[in-house]
């Protein structure tokens, strides 16, 4: 495909310890998509991400991103077109203060003093944590390390984004807050890559899902069509959104013919389901 | 929580250093001036003290600390008990210089063998050796406890200190709070399974001991891997990171400066 940033190619990768993590990955993703992979723990989701943003080499097989070869010496020219949002904000955070975590990268990249303020102030506006860029980030709450570890990969401007289990011990309220700001870079020409096992998240987190499990994939296609395939879920070791189990159980008590997997489309159906029953 | 004492201090000591980048964000006297400057009047004090040898003098000396702690809203009593560890230490093994300077004796004691006898020349010595030290301490302690690491670490950078070692330094400290955290969870998680009050050292309690050690170490250097990979994928090691620099020197840090430093320039001329 012409318009592919990221090139899987039978991808083999083990662990020094001989865990085999993945096991002949093969997948492209386009420019401005917003692809998730799923899978349960220990699938081998967060080894490809890490594959895939340069920072392991493969054992086996050939990973490109926007056309360089993971392995060779010049892919770390590539790294500032990437942003890597770990699982583990205390992973990302690694300096004494919010706003020198943000201005750690483009210091590395050798911005202007001037385009670091820049593009530090902006981010923290546009993430709304500008009254903690002086805190030390011990003195965080887990919400707001994600908000913080989230500034420090955007504050690049990344045109590739990934991020591993972006939603994972999140309350509700900053998940919703987090969904909306990918989203918003999407909107703006980001690719989107997260890594994750919330799949009542996943129709507001991307378009096109990856399925693994033991290191391999074992399906991809569209959210919705991936979220109402109980056989591929299963497979993987994964269970369906609540919305999509209730509504299997109507589809087979042959109540409804369709199988929502957002709460708006299950509630849509459901109105038009009592409106049906009220006139008969 | 019911821990062993040992690790309740371990625990206790992650709160002291939250505790002092409290005091280090204070709005008092010291915090406000520029580090590099009271790095330089801190350094020239601890230098003076070292030429004062007259007692009266020494003595003025230990006041400018504690008028220091007040003015920059230190508390004092927690800031003495801080700079008294040190020179209690070495007042303690100074106590010879009080029986073995030569000089008039003051006090002597019969022991049988041999008489014991303080000199006046050693009393002398050991005072001034137990202030000087104890100025030295006390002079530090203000520092640190005036100014956030985070101010420390972007000092030394400034100062040509090489960036490999600001950076150990920096993540030593940052992770020493993940480090205290982590051990915390694990404490927790083996306390919440321990049914019996009676505490007992025996060969499975140091088994059991050592394997906790055992998975904080595995847990920290599988944190440290992650760390380098968020590390790299921000550009470390690709170039350097830009020099981070100080606050700019403004009227008042000169004003500060000078006026310490005239001060205590006047002791070694007089």
């Amino acid at each position: 495909m012409s318009d592919s940033i990221v090139e899987v190619k039978d991808v083999y990768f083990s662990y020094p310890s001989g865990v085999k993590a993945i096991l002949g990955v093969t997948l492209n993703i386009c420019k401005g998509e917003r692809v998730a992979l799923l899978g349960p723990n220990g699938s081998g989701k967060s080894t490809l991400i890490l594959l895939m943003a340069g920072l392991l080499a493969p054992q086996k097989g050939a990973i490109s991103v926007f056309g360089e070869n993971v392995a060779s010496k010049e892919f770390p020219k590539q790294r500032r077109r990437i942003g890597v949002v770990f699982q583990d904000p205390d992973d990302q955070l690694f300096t004494q203060s919010v706003i020198e975590d943000i201005e750690y990268g483009p210091k590395n990249l050798g911005l202007s003093e001037t385009e670091i303020k820049q593009r530090s102030d902006e981010v923290l506006k546009i993430i709304g944590i500008n009254h903690l860029k002086d805190r030390p980030p011990h003195r965080l709450s887990f919400g707001e390390k994600k908000k913080a570890s989230l500034a420090t990969a955007l504050v690049l401007k990344p045109e590739l984004l990934i991020l591993d289990e972006p939603t994972a011990n999140l309350d509700l309220i900053s998940r919703r807050g987090l969904i909306e700001m990918l989203n918003e870079l999407n909107k703006d020409g980001a690719t989107v890559l997260v890594s994750t096992h919330d799949v009542e998240a996943l129709p507001e987190l991307a378009d096109k899902v990856v399925v693994i499990s033991q290191g391999s994939v074992l399906g991809e296609g569209k959210t919705l069509d991936v979220l109402q395939d109980m056989k591929l879920l299963g497979l993987a070791g994964l269970e369906p959104p609540a919305i999509v189990k209730l509504f299997s159980e109507l589809k087979t008590a042959g109540l409804v013919k369709d199988m929502p997997v957002t709460i708006s489309d299950g509630v849509r159906e459901l109105h038009g389901l009592l409106k049906k029953e009220r006139l008969s | 929580m019911n821990l062993p004492t040992t690790l309740k201090d371990l625990l206790a000591s992650g709160e002291t250093l939250v505790c002092i980048e409290d005091l280090s964000g204070k709005k008092g006297l010291l915090q406000a001036i520029n580090p590099l400057v009271k790095l330089a009047v801190t350094a020239f004090m601890i230098v003076v003290s070292l030429f004062v040898s007259w007692l009266p003098y020494l003595a003025l000396f230990c006041v400018v600390p504690v008028v220091l702690a007040l003015a920059s809203k230190i508390p004092v009593r927690g800031f003495l008990s801080r700079a008294f560890l040190i020179p209690l230490f070495s007042a303690v093994i100074s106590i010879p210089t009080l029986f073995i300077t030569d000089g008039a004796p003051i006090f002597s004691s019969n022991l049988g063998l041999f008489t014991l006898s303080i000199t006046f020349e050693g009393l002398q010595k050991f005072l001034i050796f137990s202030i000087r030290v104890w100025f030295c301490v006390a002079s530090l302690t203000l520092f640190t406890l005036s100014t956030g690491f985070d101010a420390i670490l972007r000092l030394l950078a400034s100062i040509g200190v090489p960036t490999i070692v600001v950076q150990l330094f920096s993540l030593t400290y940052r992770y020493f709070f993940v480090s205290i955290h982590e051990l915390e969870k694990v404490l927790l998680a083996k306390e919440a399974r321990t049914y019996l009050n009676k505490r007992t050292v025996n060969l499975e309690s140091l088994k059991r001991s050592g394997t906790l050690l055992a998975t904080l170490f595995i847990r920290t250097y599988e944190r440290s891997e992650r760390v380098y990979l968020a590390m790299k994928s921000r550009g470390f090691g690709i170039s350097f990171a830009a020099k981070s620099s100080t606050p700019k020197l403004r009227a008042t840090d000169l004003l500060f400066g000078t006026t310490a430093m005239f001060i205590f320039g006047l002791f070694v001329i007089l």
